[in-house]
């Protein structure tokens, strides 16, 4: 319990991914699901620094760095993704005048 | 403090317990987001769940990272949040209703997938055990990553530019003001 | 003969025969739009005039001839299914019987056509008559000129038809309706029995049918063979195959019961026992039809027929025609004595004569019973045309109570009547063998019965000699009755005295057929007599086995009956007795009636032996009973009217089909539609079912989202086994 090991990092990342796909289900408001998209990305990346520092291999001058390059991409992507997804929302809320999903239901089968 | 001298990993005797530290706020503040019921709220909360992680980083010895996430995630993704809370809300105290069962269902779901990661966890040993000896410093840490970059991942790399791009178009068209016809 | 001759003679008896056809169908076509009353009947008229003087061309021809030979001429006509080379043939066969009845019958209808002229007069469908009485000339020339059984059948069935139109001309009355029918269902019944013996020998003989008569015109070289060539084959067959040595006078039944078969039509068509009640009907019809039809031809065919298979009946069959005739004969003489109506006189009177002449050919005596067919023809044919005179004359009142003393006023028909009953009673100048046509005709019938008497006796023992017994017995009674007619029209005081005040003469038309018939009467003996003994000769059945009156014990047998006709005085004397009689009128005879066993032969006499009754019952009635249960059984189980239990033969089906079609409905709706409605709603909640998963809402896909990642995740875990080994 006092030696950190990558499993309490991923634990961490455990309890961080679980509460963001409790986020994702049971919001209403779009931007809180937005939120909990973060956090599932926030967790993969703590998950992916964790295995990095305490699995991964020898690099040329260091240890490799392909676990930190690695977030580094996803803290990017998630970024890039954040941006669309508000696009997305202000275009609905134009559209709606509402941000509750609830309201998208226009592909109703 | 010698066990804990001997035991850390180049932390200190404070590795564990600002590990803790970190642990239990990125733990509280997300869990906070999926009890909370203002959208403001949950971003703050959001704010400090990015922060603690970026803590993590730092235990973690990724500085860099940390710092990124930092500047570009709490800095850049969260105050684009912020904006889109602002300008999507009527009432930005309201708070959606969402029925009872559909909460217990979803709480239950990410239990699972939880209790599915951790299943997998267990699993593997070799993670479980694992307590690797990080190289000393003496190697520059921005500089390898800058090198690795754009040497090992350079497709990566450009991939993310070229996303970066077409995010950028795409967003900007998205977002661009309409006349109302 | 030579061929020029032969085929004179031919063309000219076709011609004849088909002549009368032509002017019928003319007149049944236009013969009432177009040409008129008169143009149709005169041009009838010359038409059978022509028909008589081509038959006597070739009678001429005929007589000319040195050895006059029979001719056949035939044409394949149908042919025999299973027989190669067997036809029916339609064709011609000319022997003297059939030239001097082609003459007797073309004649007779030429007068007729003329009388009916005047006759007919005023009538609506005069122009029919005519035709109808070609086509029947046609069909009973068709008769006398066939060849073979086929088509004397053919003209046959179609004189009964023309008969049947013929008595029926006056259909709007009941009477003549009723007499129609009668008459056609009774020849019918008769042409059953034809067809039967028409069946037996065509089955036997393979179809050949020609009548014996044509073996004279027939080579030795021809392959084919009459009738009664076919018969001794058929009967030398039989005879190797059984062991029985069959013949003519041993005969299988099949041969006896063909001959008696055919006789059966002879039976129906010329109204003898038992299907005879026709014939007086049939004096329903107008006076020309019961003057050709039912005194000269139609009636003589019967005896024709007779007298062509003649030399294929067995001794069996001629013992039934001489039965038939001998029944007939006196019946019906017994019937004419008490009649009032005067063409019923004369029709029993018909019937008593064609009773002669079937005995006669029963008992052999085959040329004198042609001869006094031919005979017969002209006299009773005169004698009905007198009668149609005195019915004209007499505004169509026919009883014989209401005339009386119309000699003064009717004084040419008075003349032919009388003559004609000379002629039938066969007046002679008693002890000498002169005397008019019926004298030496009805002498020679005696004879034959008395030969054939002889002949019979030790079969029949004392009932042979009714076969003599009853032709004098009714020669006698013949004179009687006739005599009766005579003198109660005629003699005597009138009893009518506005009928006999308006009675007149009939007119020229009518008047010269009936004096040309008298003399034909009068004259035929003579001019037979001179050659027919020539025509009898040959025509007579040159048959081995047949011993006819003529050659056996002839003369004893002529002078039997001379002496039983008390050498020509008994005519004088029945003669002067009943017209002493009936001067008075019926005074005398009503008393005569009253006295015991005559006044019951009197009523049976009168009530035409019950015959009618008795046929009535037997058909009438029987098929209206039998019509009444058919009814009853159609109306109760047929039709089910018997309330709700029985639905009936006919509805009975058609409710339970009902019944079922109801059910089948049901099933349809019920079961088939089910599952197409089901398989419908079925359809529509799978798809209600399956639109939830798709509600459109972004969190269910969400959640779906993390469900399926969940399973697979799971799914993964659990089934991939992790290498333990390090990275």
């Amino acid at each position: 319990m006092f030696q950190i090991g990558a499993t309490h990092f991923v634990l961490v990342s455990i309890i961080v991914f679980a509460a963001g796909v409790a986020t994702v289900l049971t919001k209403r408001n779009a931007i809180g699901i937005l939120i909990g998209v973060e956090l599932i990305i926030n967790a993969a990346a703590i998950n992916l620094v964790a295995f990095n520092r305490y699995v991964w291999g020898q690099g040329e001058a260091g240890p490799a760095l392909d676990g930190q390059m690695f977030a580094i991409f996803v803290i990017v992507v998630a970024a890039a993704e954040a941006a669309i997804a508000l696009a997305v929302f202000l275009n609905f809320y134009n559209n709606f005048s509402s941000i509750d999903v609830e309201r998208a239901d226009e592909l109703k089968g | 403090m010698a066990i804990l001298a001997e035991t850390s990993s180049g932390l200190g005797a404070v590795g564990p317990l600002m590990f803790y530290i970190f642990a239990l706020l990125v733990c509280i503040s997300s869990w906070a987001i999926v009890l909370g019921r203002n959208i403001v709220r949950m971003a703050v909360y959001l704010l400090l769940t990015l922060g603690g992680s970026a803590g993590m980083y730092f235990m973690l010895e990724a500085e860099f990272l940390a710092a990124i996430q930092l500047i570009v995630y709490s800095g850049g993704t969260l105050i684009l949040i912020i904006f889109g809370v602002m300008l999507t809300s009527k009432n930005p105290f309201a708070h959606l209703q969402v029925q009872l069962w559909e909460k217990i269902v979803a709480i239950g779901l990410a239990l699972a997938i939880g209790g599915l990661v951790l299943f997998a966890l267990v699993r593997t040993p070799h993670v479980i055990n694992a307590n690797q000896l990080m190289a000393s410093s003496g190697y520059d840490q921005v500089h390898a990553i800058g090198q690795g970059l754009l040497s090992t991942q350079l497709v990566a790399f450009e991939v993310a530019g070229v996303l970066l791009l077409v995010v950028m178009v795409g967003a900007a068209y998205m977002a661009r003001r309409r006349r109302n016809s | 003969m030579t061929p020029q001759t032969q085929e004179l003679i031919r063309n000219c008896l076709v011609g004849a025969t088909l002549l009368p056809l032509l002017s019928s169908a003319v007149l049944i076509l236009i013969g009432k739009r177009w040409l008129g009353r008169c143009v149709s009947s005169w041009g009838a008229t010359l038409a059978m005039g022509a028909s008589m003087a081509m038959a006597i061309i070739a009678l001429a021809a005929w007589m000319r001839a040195i050895h006059p030979q029979p001719i056949l001429w035939q044409k394949n006509w149908i042919p025999i299914p299973g027989n190669d080379t067997g036809w029916l043939h339609l064709g011609l066969l000319a022997d003297s019987l059939t030239v001097v009845l082609m003459v007797m019958v073309s004649g007779i209808s030429f007068l007729v056509h003329l009388y009916s002229i005047g006759y007919m007069k005023g009538d609506d469908r005069f122009e029919r008559f005519f035709a109808y009485l070609s086509l029947f000339t046609f069909s009973m020339l068709g008769i006398v000129t066939a060849a073979g059984l086929t088509q004397l059948f053919v003209m046959w069935e179609l004189v009964g038809l023309t008969s049947y139109l013929l008595i029926g001309f006056w259909h709007e009355r009941r009477g003549p309706q009723l007499a129609s029918k009668k008459a056609w269902v009774m020849n019918r019944i008769g042409d059953a029995g034809f067809i039967i013996g028409f069946g037996i020998l065509f089955f036997k003989l393979s179809g050949n049918v020609l009548l014996p008569a044509a073996q004279g015109a027939l080579s030795s070289s021809d392959s084919l063979v009459t009738m009664f060539g076919a018969i001794e084959q058929v009967l030398a067959t039989e005879s190797d195959a059984v062991g029985v040595t069959y013949s003519f006078t041993n005969p299988p039944l099949w041969l006896t019961a063909a001959g008696i078969a055919l006789f059966f039509g002879a039976i129906g068509k010329s109204a003898q026992f038992p299907l005879h009640t026709w014939l007086p009907d049939a004096m329903e019809g107008p006076t020309p039809v019961s003057s050709i039809v039912h005194s000269a031809t139609m009636v003589a065919a019967g005896v024709y027929l007779t007298a062509r298979i003649y030399p294929i009946l067995t001794p069996g069959a001629h013992l039934f025609v001489a039965t038939i005739g001998l029944i007939t004969l006196v019946m019906a003489a017994a019937m004419a004595m008490v009649m009032t109506d005067i063409k019923r006189v004369l029709a029993y009177s018909t019937l008593s004569q064609l009773g002669y002449m079937i005995l006669a050919l029963g008992a052999g005596a085959y040329s004198f019973a042609l001869f006094h067919l031919v005979t017969h023809a002209f006299f009773k044919c005169c004698l009905f045309q007198c009668s149609g005179s005195i019915i004209n004359a007499a505004h169509h009142e026919q009883d014989m109570r209401q005339y009386g003393g119309l000699g003064r006023k009717l004084p040419i028909t008075t003349f032919c009547y009388f003559v004609c009953t000379l002629a039938i009673a066969g007046a002679s100048i008693p002890w000498t063998v002169w005397g008019i046509s019926g004298f030496y005709s009805k002498d020679g019938i005696i004879a034959g019965t008395v030969n054939y008497g002889h002949a019979m006796h030790e079969m029949l023992g004392i009932w042979a000699h009714l076969f003599w017994l009853g032709p004098t017995v009714v020669a006698y009674v013949t004179v009687f009755y006739m005599a009766r007619s005579f003198s109660l029209t005629f003699l005597g005081k009138p009893r009518n005295q506005d009928l006999y005040a308006h009675a007149h003469e009939a007119p020229w038309t009518m008047l010269l057929p009936q004096l040309c018939l008298a003399a034909m009467a009068v004259l035929t003996a003579p001019f037979i007599l001179g050659f027919w003994k020539d025509l009898i000769v040959i025509s007579e059945p040159q048959v081995a086995w047949m011993q006819t009156a003529a050659n056996l014990e002839h003369g004893h047998a002529m002078e039997a009956t001379h002496g039983y006709l008390l050498h020509g005085l008994a005519w004088i004397i029945m003669l002067v007795l009943g017209i002493v009689m009936y001067l008075p009128g019926m005074a005398v005879s009503s008393h005569i009636v009253k006295i015991p066993p005559i006044n019951l032969l009197y009523k049976w006499a009168h009530n035409k032996f019950y015959f009618d009754g008795l046929y009535d019952i037997f058909t009438v009635n029987l098929f209206k009973f039998i019509a009444l249960i058919a009814g009853t059984f159609d109306k109760y189980i047929v039709d089910g009217q018997i309330g709700t239990i029985w639905p009936g033969l006919v509805n009975g089906p058609a409710l339970l089909i009902k019944k079922i079609a109801n059910g089948i409905g049901l099933f349809d709706n019920k079961v088939v539609d089910g599952m197409v409605n089901g398989a419908a709603n079925a359809a529509q909640s799978g798809g209600q079912l399956l639109r939830n998963a798709q509600p459109g809402r972004v969190r269910v896909y969400v959640l779906l989202l993390f469900t399926a990642a969940a399973l697979i995740a799971f799914v993964v875990l659990t089934t991939v086994t992790v290498n333990a080994s390090q990275p």
